[in-house]
């Protein structure tokens, strides 16, 4: 697989107009991910994470060092709309980012902005919707929406510039349960079916815990990088760093800790439940 | 403390939107008590607490809060607001004083409080959220989140309400700042006697919380009990959408293998407990 | 429930009056515009009733939605043909003190009455028919010839269309905000004029606060689907003349040509 994503050493700082402080935001951060890879990005709120992400189309570039997406670098100004259409962004407020009054026009937005023809943009729009789930729904009011919707219209937006990444910053923060597995399923499906490199920032644990990749941030730097069963389990760093485990993980952690042969990796509850029962029918045999 | 009888609630009667939100409604809660409030969006969770403190009339039924009548049309309903405190969902989205002191002081003000009654509420209602003494000069905008969210609690808290309510007060914060709110609630709750209602849409905090737990449904009481029996019944709570804590869903799969579990576990530490006495093969 | 609220008053149907394209019903809506100030005599409004009864007919509007049009500028009117009745210099026909009527009163007041209800009848009946969306786009591709000479058309059309687009979620916040005060103890109710408009305050500010709040992150949100203002944008929707749109221009011709016609044969 070749490398879709690079930073090199990202740094960004900005300066306060009022008091002439420099805020540091990041801190060097250097990481490759690859084509068709679903990376999750964790960390505290003002770890960097969402400044990360906006280095990834252009809407910030580093202070220092290097990100280039596609074989392009961000820095390059002339590039700009090749970036941008390559990596689509989907932000928290639903509400604050659609532009029309009824959700097929507001898909139809990018494509409508590149210029394309109108026969193009109807087949992308309905393509989009088609992808989210939510063709029923094209000729409606986005404030009749729920909030898991208007965000796969949000998500259904950004694929009709067809990119080739989708970057979601805190997807989810806003909705309530069934929203958030709303979008998360659409996330996965795209990454899995179309192949679309996904980078998700949040700050749920049980949406990390199926990506491919779990990027921790912390105070402007990455300090955890790996699959998610090598990231979870060490269960103490994690809630060092202000973040959570999922229970299952934290149950075989704790079981282990007070002395049990249980596999310390385990992420979900089907697999806490096959370990402990193992241990269970162990006992029980020995009990005979 | 709080008592409904028969209540329902009807949005645009009569219209041909006309939906019911809630329907015969009867329900009593004690002083003191913590009560966790779950149900998706739509289960009339919203409808209800607003009903709470006047906010919203019942279209029929008697609602009683501590010791005031609000279906009578004699009762002042802004003396009801002061007892009945309400924290509404991003609470940050109603911060409008220059500085923090005059917004946590807006409540008491409208109460017609004397000064010296207004500082020392502020101060006392900013030290239970934990905002720093240094913050209240400092304009409301230029904090972070989560001080943010502190300080409209503040604002809440700075009535002395008897009955405290809280709409969802952890949405969109991370796990850190989430931890912070809940334990200040807790603490709160443990140091003013108050009446605390959370409403949430995570189970697992309102369980670590609650005295008891209100599971709303479609606009009905589906459960009101203590934690262990709200989740002895986990595929009740499955089958209308909501998310059972990992750690019941554990156990309960672990009891249906044999193991020697009881129902209804809810916490962590109570699974490590029971899963290593049945290990350890002591019984129960 | 302020977001049930309906945005304009517009009126959904599929009919051949809102079949029309947007473009052919704002010129043809400035046509009679034209047309209701050159009628000299009551033949001419005759012309026009028979114009608006069938154009409320075609669109199948229940005609007492297009009548509530005119409720909020009755008062208007009313005062309008008082100030023509009493003011109006001429032959007197009734006189009581200062008050006095004169037969030119009459048919000027009468006149500005009826110039004032059809034009508002007209209008009502381009809103009632067009969505706010369409007359927008129409009036963005009317304006967009004049682009060349500064005229900023496509940023005209996109203010217009994300107001429309913010207005239930600003309304809906709004109404959220008054709660959240009112929980706190505000009155909105009570109290002299400049205590109720002080007790806006804390309803405006986290207003005002939220609305520059989602203008920026839109503003980002928009950026980030590479938009880069009107140059080179195409369109989703189409916007074709069709056999109807000729028709109307006709009809409008002919309504010309008759009242002008009136005008000089009945003096």
């Amino acid at each position: 697989m070749d490398t879709i994503i690079k930073a090199e050493n990202l740094k960004f700082e900005y300066r306060n107009d009022e008091t002439d402080e420099v805020t540091e935001v990041l801190k060097g951060v250097s990481i490759d991910i690859k084509r068709g890879e679903f990376v999750a990005v964790l960390g505290h709120n003002g770890s960097g994470k969402s400044t990360f992400a906006k280095h990834l189309n252009a809407i910030l570039t580093p202070t220092a060092g290097r990100v280039s997406v596609c074989g392009i670098d961000t820095a390059d100004e002339n590039k700009l709309f090749e970036i941008r259409r390559r990596v689509g962004m989907v932000f928290q407020n639903p509400d604050n980012q659609m532009v029309a009054n009824i959700v097929e026009d507001d898909v139809a937005f990018a494509p409508e902005n590149l210029g394309m023809p109108r026969e193009e943009i109807r087949r992308r729009v309905d393509n989009a919707l088609a992808a989210v789930n939510m063709s029923a729904f094209s000729k409606h009011a986005p404030h009749m929406l729920s909030g898991g919707q208007k965000q796969r219209i949000a998500i259904a937006g950004v694929l009709a510039m067809e990119p080739e990444i989708i970057v979601l910053d805190e997807p989810t923060a806003m909705l309530d349960p069934a929203g958030r597995r709303e979008v998360i399923s659409t996330v996965r499906r795209l990454n899995r079916e179309l192949k679309m490199t996904a980078v998700l920032i949040t700050h749920y644990m049980d949406e990390a815990v199926s990506a491919d990749r779990v990027i921790v941030m912390d105070s402007g730097r990455i300090v955890m990088d790996g699959v998610p069963s090598q990231i979870f389990p060490q269960v103490e760093r994690m809630h060092s760093l202000g973040l959570d485990t999922p229970q299952a993980t934290e149950l075989a952690y704790l079981l282990k800790k007070s002395g049990f042969n249980i596999d310390g990796t385990v992420l979900t509850v089907d697999d806490c439940i096959s370990e402990i029962s193992e241990l269970w029918r162990n006992k029980v045999g020995a009990d005979d | 403390m709080i008592k409904l009888r028969n209540v329902s609630y009807v949005y645009m009667q009569g219209g041909p939107f006309e939906k019911t939100a809630l329907d015969n409604i009867n329900l009593e809660i004690d002083r003191g008590e913590f009560i966790g409030i779950i149900g998706h969006t739509g289960s009339g969770k919203s409808t209800l607490i607003q009903m709470l403190n006047g906010l919203l009339k019942p279209s029929s039924g008697g609602i009683e809060v501590a010791g005031v009548n609000l279906t009578d049309k004699k009762t002042n309903l802004r003396d009801v607001r002061f007892k009945v405190g309400l924290v509404m969902q991003y609470p940050e989205y109603q911060l409008f004083e220059e500085t923090v002191f005059k917004d946590i002081a807006f409540g008491p003000k409208n109460m017609g409080l004397d000064d010296d009654e207004i500082k020392k509420r502020v101060e006392f209602a900013a030290n239970t959220v934990g905002l720093a003494p240094e913050l209240l000069e400092k304009s409301p905008f230029d904090l972070s989140g989560g001080q943010m969210r502190r300080a409209a609690i503040a604002g809440v808290l700075a009535m002395e309400p008897t009955v405290l309510i809280l709409d969802e007060p952890t949405a969109g914060l991370d796990p850190a700042g989430r931890d912070e709110i809940l334990y200040k609630i807790k603490d709160m709750h443990e140091r003013m006697n108050m009446t605390v209602l959370l409403v949430s849409h995570s189970m697992e905090d309102v369980a670590k919380l609650a005295d008891r737990i209100l599971v709303m449904n479609s606009g009905h009481v589906e459960m009101f009990d203590t934690p262990e029996r709200v989740f002895k019944n986990a595929d009740r709570l499955s089958e209308i959408g909501l998310n059972v804590p990992q750690v019941t869903r554990i156990t309960d799969g672990l009891r249906k293998l044999g193991m020697p579990l009881h129902e209804g576990i809810y916490t962590i530490n109570d699974a490590v407990y029971c899963i290593t006495n049945a290990l350890r093969g002591e019984g129960r | 429930m302020m977001k049930d609220i309906t945005l304009g008053q517009y009126f959904p149907g599929d009919t051949v009056i809102h079949r029309l394209d947007p473009r052919t019903k704002i010129l043809v809506m400035i046509a009679y515009i034209a047309i209701t100030f050159c009628v000299q005599n009551f033949w001419g409004y005759i012309v026009l009733a028979a114009f608006i009864v069938i154009s409320i007919t075609l669109s199948e509007i229940p005609p007492v939605f297009v009548i509530k049009g005119l409720k909020p500028i009755m008062v208007f009117i009313i005062i309008t043909g008082l100030f023509n009745l009493f003011l109006t210099g001429g032959e007197v026909v009734w006189q009581a003190g200062v008050f006095k009527i004169t037969k030119e009163g009459i048919r000027f007041a009468a006149f500005m009455v009826l110039r004032l209800t059809f034009l508002i009848l007209g209008t009502s009946l381009l809103t009632l028919t067009t969505s706010p969306i369409s007359l927008t786009d129409g009036m963005y591709r009317l304006l967009k010839p004049f682009s060349r000479i500064g005229l900023p058309a496509h940023e005209l059309s996109m203010m217009m269309s994300i107001a429309l687009r913010f207005i239930p979620t600003l309304m809906e916040e709004t109404d959220k905000i008054m709660k959240a005060q009112a929980a706190r103890g505000a009155d909105f109710e009570n109290g002299s004029l400049v205590q109720r408009a002080k007790a806006m305050i804390p309803i405006l500010v986290p207003l005002f606060i939220s609305a520059f709040r989602r203008a920026d992150e839109l503003a980002t949100a928009m950026e980030c689907r590479c938009y880069n203002g009107g140059n080179g944008r195409t369109s989703l929707h189409e916007l074709k003349l069709e056999h109807r749109d000729a028709l109307a221009g006709v009809c409008m011709v002919l309504i010309l040509a008759a009242v002008i016609f009136l005008n000089i044969a009945v003096k």
